[in-house]
């Protein structure tokens, strides 16, 4: 860490007073030198009768300024503070100015080698290497002023924030000295609600671990990056799985959870259009009462949440800051979501590195080769049955022709059972998680069905194999890549056949059948260093609830309120936000710091 | 939330995640719903319960049958998918 200037609040008294009088005279202590004062003689004062004014104050010395015609520092006596010399120089007629002698730090700088990439901190126009959304430059200044903040506060350790997501990659190098210590009842530094639940809250997606390094990956520890919490206490609680999904039932699980046991600031960079969710809504609530802060996630579908609600972030409970993503330009991201009414801050979002679980990597197929086909219904005068579309490369559909040209000019037969699948090595090194992802295009009548199979020792999935889905009754439906995801991580192993199956009732009306395009296979490997830089509100989302924890760890008797308020009161107008959000602002870490909380339930009696 | 049927269109697949009913107790869900199979009960908290049943009628279906068990639920609603933003 190197120091190089000083704090913002010395600096915004510097420039408002050419003249300070004591009145005016607040600075805090220990951001002025204590025994002196800066004092501007008036023009044509020579410097005997500088050093007799000075005197008559009571200085011991003084010392002209080299560089600066009629500035000296002067010495003050034992005894006068240097709120009372400057009331006396500022009331004296051979005084132009006076003012503290300010001492100047540098920005705090960690020494974590990405911290060149971390624009959101400090954005200097850098290119971010790994950035995937345009531009991939910015605009220098346009950034949370971390480095000034950092002079104030760097430990949030006091604070403990909840990252209720997919989990945390609590083994993670830059992760590891900043997870919550849940003792014996939590040794994995959180829990796991999804399905029947555990103790283990790892993350095998990779997203929770993305916005835990944002809070808090460590500082200033020479490894990878720094979280806006160079300390911190993150608590880790499962409740997406693999694919990035979770419910209403795991959410408010992981809310109860996180407020009993201690979480201050939750973090939940997730959601959902749709209807309002009671349960939910009184999860936030029970928040409320508990004195615990909600950080949420606006939305990535460049929509208003005042005309289409999402929730969380379109829940009004006082205590839940909902965030837009900016780009590095600070421009609304193209994909954030806004309200003017339920949206209330931004903060960077786009082309974000930060921690992340572990390798991914991906297993596409071209469909045009080694899959097995078998119909009990095919014929020569009836021939229909999976194959390869000829006509469009990298599809595979049921009901083809017999040559296989194009899907959609034939039907399925009737009463028939097409099956057909493929054996993939998935084993890897040491592999973790496997995600199936397809595009189907399907037209099926009413009870006749399509499904998806897998089986880890190899052969055909639809004898006792595992089912991951099942539909019927589509019309020019789809089922559109990279959504849905399905989970066949009990699949990994060196055989694993997965497959999909046609199957038509006896009296079935028929008709052009499926077509599968987009096979893919996401694997994840877990280890301890990985990164990924990535883009949505769920990466801005916790860049403020770093925020909120470096207030209310540098103001503890705060309520969430007052760190609600220094969050949004306080923040920097930004054209982009305005008219929608609630405030118009960005996040400014150092602005959030300085926020002064108005005293409330203070009466004042006048005699 | 994510829609129930994933796909577009009038594709029906198996996405859905059940319901979360209000109820003094386990027992009480179980009196109500036990003709319909419970597959999955799981005690949240709050006198909250996550039910998935065998024989899945729908909300409307599901509520109508909280309306008509004299107290013994006192909500019941969507358990919602929420993704990753």
């Amino acid at each position: 860490m190197t120091f190089h200037t000083r704090s913002l609040i010395s600096i915004i008294l510097l420039s408002a007073a050419p003249t300070l009088h004591a009145a005016a005279f607040n600075a805090p202590a220990g951001s002025y030198a204590p025994s002196q004062v800066l004092v501007q003689f008036k023009p044509n004062l020579t410097s005997a009768m500088q050093s007799q004014t000075a005197q008559s104050i009571g200085a011991q010395s003084i010392q002209a300024l080299a560089t600066r015609s009629n500035w000296s520092i002067a010495n003050l006596p034992a005894g006068q503070s240097v709120a009372q010399a400057v009331a006396a120089y500022a009331n004296n007629p051979n005084v132009a100015a006076v003012q503290p002698n300010y001492i100047y730090h540098t920005m705090a700088v960690p020494n974590d080698p990405q911290y060149s990439q971390l624009w959101a901190a400090k954005n200097t126009g850098q290119t971010i290497t790994a950035g995937t959304y345009a531009p991939t430059t910015g605009t220098a200044g346009d950034d949370m002023n971390l480095e000034a903040a950092w002079n104030v506060q760097t430990d949030c350790s006091s604070t403990i924030v909840a990252v209720i997501d997919s989990g945390v990659n609590y083994t993670s190098t830059d992760l590891a000295a900043n997870m919550w210590n849940g003792g014996a009842a939590a040794p994995l530094h959180g829990w796991n609600f999804v399905g029947a639940g555990s103790n283990d809250p790892m993350d095998l997606n990779g997203h929770g671990t993305h916005v835990a390094g944002t809070i808090g990956a460590e500082g200033n520890n020479t490894i990878g990056v720094t979280g806006v919490c160079w300390k911190a206490s993150i608590m880790a609680v499962r409740v997406m799985d693999a694919t990035g999904a979770g419910t209403t039932s795991s959410v408010i699980q992981g809310i109860d959870y996180a407020i009993t046991h201690g979480a201050k600031i939750l973090n939940m960079s997730l959601g959902g259009q749709g209807p309002f969710d009671p349960a939910y809504s009184a999860a936030i609530t029970r928040a409320q009462t508990s004195n615990v802060l909600v950080v949420v996630a606006a939305g990535n579908s460049n929509t208003n949440n005042d005309a289409a609600p999402t929730y969380p972030c379109s829940f009004t409970q006082p205590n839940l800051i909902c965030v837009a993503a900016l780009d590095q330009n600070y421009a609304l991201a193209n994909f954030s979501n806004f309200g003017a009414t339920s949206v209330d801050v931004g903060a960077p979002g786009t082309n974000i590195l930060s921690t992340w679980n572990g390798l991914h990597t991906t297993i596409t197929d071209p469909l045009n080769a080694g899959w097995v086909f078998s119909s009990t219904t095919a014929t020569a005068a009836a021939p229909s049955g999976w194959g390869y579309d000829l006509v469009n490369p990298n599809v595979m559909g049921d009901a083809l022709t017999p040559t296989g040209s194009q899907w959609g000019f034939t039907k399925y037969n009737a009463g028939t059972d097409d099956r057909t699948y493929k054996t993939f090595n998935l084993a890897g090194t040491n592999t973790n998680v496997a995600l199936l992802s397809v595009s189907a295009a399907a037209n099926l009548i009413n009870g006749d069905f399509l499904n998806a199979n897998f089986k880890a020792i190899g052969g055909d999935p639809f004898t006792a194999g595992t089912n991951v889905f099942s539909g019927t009754n589509a019309k020019d439906g789809f089922i559109l890549t990279p959504s849905p995801k399905f989970d066949i991580s009990a699949c990994i192993s060196t055989t694993c056949s997965i497959g999909f199956q046609l199957t038509s009732t006896p009296t079935s009306l028929r008709d052009t059948g499926v077509a599968i395009a987009n096979f893919r296979i996401d694997t994840v490997t877990l280890n301890s260093t990985a990164q990924n830089t990535i883009n949505g509100t769920s990466m801005a989302t916790p860049q403020v609830a770093g925020v909120a924890a470096l207030v209310w760890s540098h103001n503890p008797m705060f309520t969430y309120a007052d760190v609600a308020n220094a969050i949004k009161d306080s923040g920097r107008p930004t054209p982009s936000l305005a008219g929608k959000t609630t405030t118009g602002k960005a996040v400014d870490a150092m602005r959030a710091l300085s926020y002064i909380n108005q005293p409330s339930g203070l009466s004042v009696v006048v005699h | 939330m994510v829609a129930e049927n994933s796909s577009s269109g009038m594709f029906k697949a198996n996405q859905n995640k059940g319901y979360i009913v209000t109820s003094p107790d386990a027992a009480s869900v179980q009196r109500v719903y036990g003709a319909l199979g419970i597959k999955v009960l799981r005690a949240l908290g709050n006198s909250q319960f996550e039910m998935q049943l065998q024989q899945d009628a729908g909300i409307e279906a599901v509520s109508n049958l909280a309306l008509h068990s004299n107290g013994a639920i006192t909500k019941v609603q969507p358990n919602y998918s929420y993704q990753a933003n």
